[in-house]
């Protein structure tokens, strides 16, 4: 038995699962009395929190390495509360503060994970950070 | 067998890691209560925290999260009428209606014993069961052990009745995936494009903590609740059960607790399935069963027991054979996986401290967390009323850093947030992500004990599959993926004429 026949053998059924899934959704559908608006307004992908929601994960997971962990962390924190409407300002401003450096505290000095430092001026204050 | 149990106890009460299992079970219960965070979730964001233990406190410390989780769900249930665990979902069906009469104390505390005696009960089934399905596993050969995984993947079927072809589509995703990366047996590069990061394989931890933990947050985000009810500002106090009261109840309780281990051994059927099945069983062999969703002790006494019974009966396959009963248990293989430990049948025989430390961690967890229940009862409606712009995030950075801390690279990270959207949109369009990641965990001892299999029997495919142990549990599992397929298909039939 070589190293393709395996992910042949998965692949091959998952083909013919695919298409039976194709085949009962079409059916479904074709049965539906008011039949279902698939557009997709190109207003709603800027108010659709779950869109907004995956950018700002994905651009804080981008931006860790160029950042560091310390200020992405803050910036992202500070924005997800947004998201969720979060009203008060100071509040938001504090949580994030704390929130980073707790974790900070518990992963790279307990737990002595090397987080991620940034580069340049980022750089030096994270390694700063560490020798204290 | 003695000093087996002594071993057991010296690693878990040993300053550092009891220090743990206590962490643990304040975080399980604390996670657990908080409606929106399972005990999959929980037990995957404690997870970078095992990356420096050794790998018997790991397990010990997950199973410690596990346990105390599934208890924590059944505060929640009783006050709020919302399970902190879809296993404490019949809890609410008498928890809640006790709640409102004034009983929230009683409840409380039935619900706490009974916990505390289903997890012993099973803790001690798992012990002695293990290493008996160990022991007939060894005779095994790969052709057998593959049969085995594949049991495994039967599961998939029992995950979610309601969707099996979704199910199954999603389950065969996982085990594509888990394809990816050098082949087991003569180390081939596959699907990786010739990039060199994906040689290794794609990790599973921040695909778990990806789907069972921001996929969570998200969902959250899109439609936040909001938790209601008269105990949101009130102290909550707890009222243990007598002895007395006990036994006049051990009929429930013991019943609750051997079918909760069962149902805790079978693969896929879990937490959830015990504690429906059990709630249902005290129904109906109850001589007054119109007390039931009313405020009867019993309900929630039954529910309670078997859902933590369920939790040592679902460490037996995978402590004896490797393999998960579901999610939790899925994330548990993975943590072990990573700490370089071969789970299978070998593993209690050579290291039985593996057995050993689990049984001692649940054995202290199951006491200590009605203690710390109690307290965190007290102070429930303060921990409820953090708002979720806080607890969203946060949750969002421990798994950050937690991938990161895999191996620190961010590239864990991105694939972290692709399974958190991926999760979703399995959500949404009625996909299983339990069932990814259980064929992400299998693909892998699947494939490499095949091909064995077959390497032994010089290419001849057939005659590996014939074996008589091989056959019987390929037809078995045969038997499990189809039989949802035919009752949806008798089901629709019926329903047309």
């Amino acid at each position: 038995m070589g190293s393709g026949l395996w992910p042949q053998f998965l692949l091959g059924i998952l083909i013919v699962l695919i298409a039976l899934n194709i085949f009962n959704s079409i059916r479904k559908y074709r049965k539906e009395e008011n039949k279902r608006d698939f557009s997709i307004s190109f207003h709603s992908l800027f108010t659709n929190k779950l869109v907004i929601g995956s950018i700002i994960i994905g651009v804080y997971s981008l931006i860790l390495d160029y950042f560091g962990y310390l200020l992405s962390t803050i910036l992202f924190i500070f924005l997800y509360m947004t998201l969720l409407s979060e009203k008060r300002l100071v509040f938001k401003i504090v949580t994030s503060l704390v929130a980073t450096l707790v974790i900070y505290i518990i992963f790279a000095r307990v737990l002595q994970v090397p987080l991620p430092r940034g580069i340049g001026i980022l750089r030096d204050f994270a390694l700063l950070l560490e020798t204290l | 067998m003695l000093e087996l149990l002594t071993s057991g106890f010296a690693v878990i009460l040993e300053p550092s890691a009891f220090i743990m299992i206590i962490f643990a079970t304040i975080v399980g219960i604390i996670f657990g209560a908080l409606p929106g965070v399972g005990s999959a979730m929980a037990v995957a964001l404690m997870v970078p925290f095992t990356y420096k233990m050794g790998p018997v406190v790991s397990i010990a410390f997950l199973t410690a999260v596990y346990c105390s989780a599934i208890t924590g769900g059944g505060i929640t249930a009783i006050l709020f009428k919302i399970p902190g665990t879809p296993g404490n979902t019949p809890t609410t069906f008498d928890g809640y209606p006790m709640a409102q009469q004034g009983r929230a104390d009683k409840a409380l505390g039935i619900a706490l014993v009974c916990s505390a005696i289903g997890g012993i009960v099973s803790a001690f089934a798992m012990l002695l069961i293990s290493p008996q399905l160990s022991s007939a596993a060894l005779r095994f050969g790969p052709a057998e052990l593959f049969a085995v995984a594949f049991f495994g993947l039967s599961v998939l079927s029992s995950l979610d009745s309601n969707n099996v072809l979704k199910t199954l589509i999603s389950g065969l995703i996982g085990l594509s995936l888990a394809t990816v990366g050098m082949d087991p047996i003569f180390g081939v590069p596959r699907f990786t494009w010739g990039h060199s990061a994906l040689v290794g394989g794609i990790p599973m931890i921040p695909v778990m903590i990806g789907m069972f933990a921001v996929t969570e947050v998200l969902k959250q985000t899109v439609n936040p609740f909001k938790i209601e009810g008269e105990f949101l500002n009130k102290k909550v106090s707890t009222k243990l059960l007598t002895i007395k009261e006990t036994i006049a109840m051990k009929i429930t309780i013991l019943r609750s607790a051997v079918m909760g281990t069962v149902i805790g051994i079978l693969p896929g059927a879990g937490a959830t399935i015990a504690g429906f099945l059990s709630y249902a069983a005290e129904v109906k062999s109850s001589k007054t069963p119109e007390r039931f969703g009313k405020g009867a002790p019993e309900g929630v006494a039954a529910t309670e027991t078997a859902n933590n019974a369920a939790t040592g009966g679902s460490m037996v396959p995978l402590l004896s054979l490797g393999i998960p009963g579901g999610n939790s248990s899925a994330i548990m293989v993975s943590a072990l996986m990573l700490q370089g430990v071969q789970v299978g049948p070998m593993l209690i025989k050579t290291q039985p401290v593996f057995l050993s430390g689990v049984f001692a961690s649940m054995i202290v967890t199951n006491i200590l967390m009605v203690i710390v229940a109690i307290g965190i009862a007290k102070v429930f409606s303060k921990i409820l009323n953090m708002p979720y712009s806080v607890l969203g995030p946060v949750i969002i950075l421990l798994s950050v850093v937690g991938s990161f801390a895999l191996q620190n690279n961010t590239g864990d990270v991105r694939l972290m947030m692709v399974a958190a959207i991926l999760g979703y949109a399995f959500i949404k369009l009625g996909f299983s992500s339990a069932a990814l990641v259980l064929g992400l965990v299998l693909g892998d001892i699947c494939e490499s004990n095949l091909r064995r299999a077959v390497m032994i029997a010089d290419g001849d495919i057939l005659s590996v599959l014939s074996r008589p142990i091989t056959a019987t549990l390929l037809i078995t599992c045969a038997i499990l993926l189809i039989l949802p397929f035919a009752r949806q298909l008798y089901k629709s039939k019926k329903a047309l004429s």
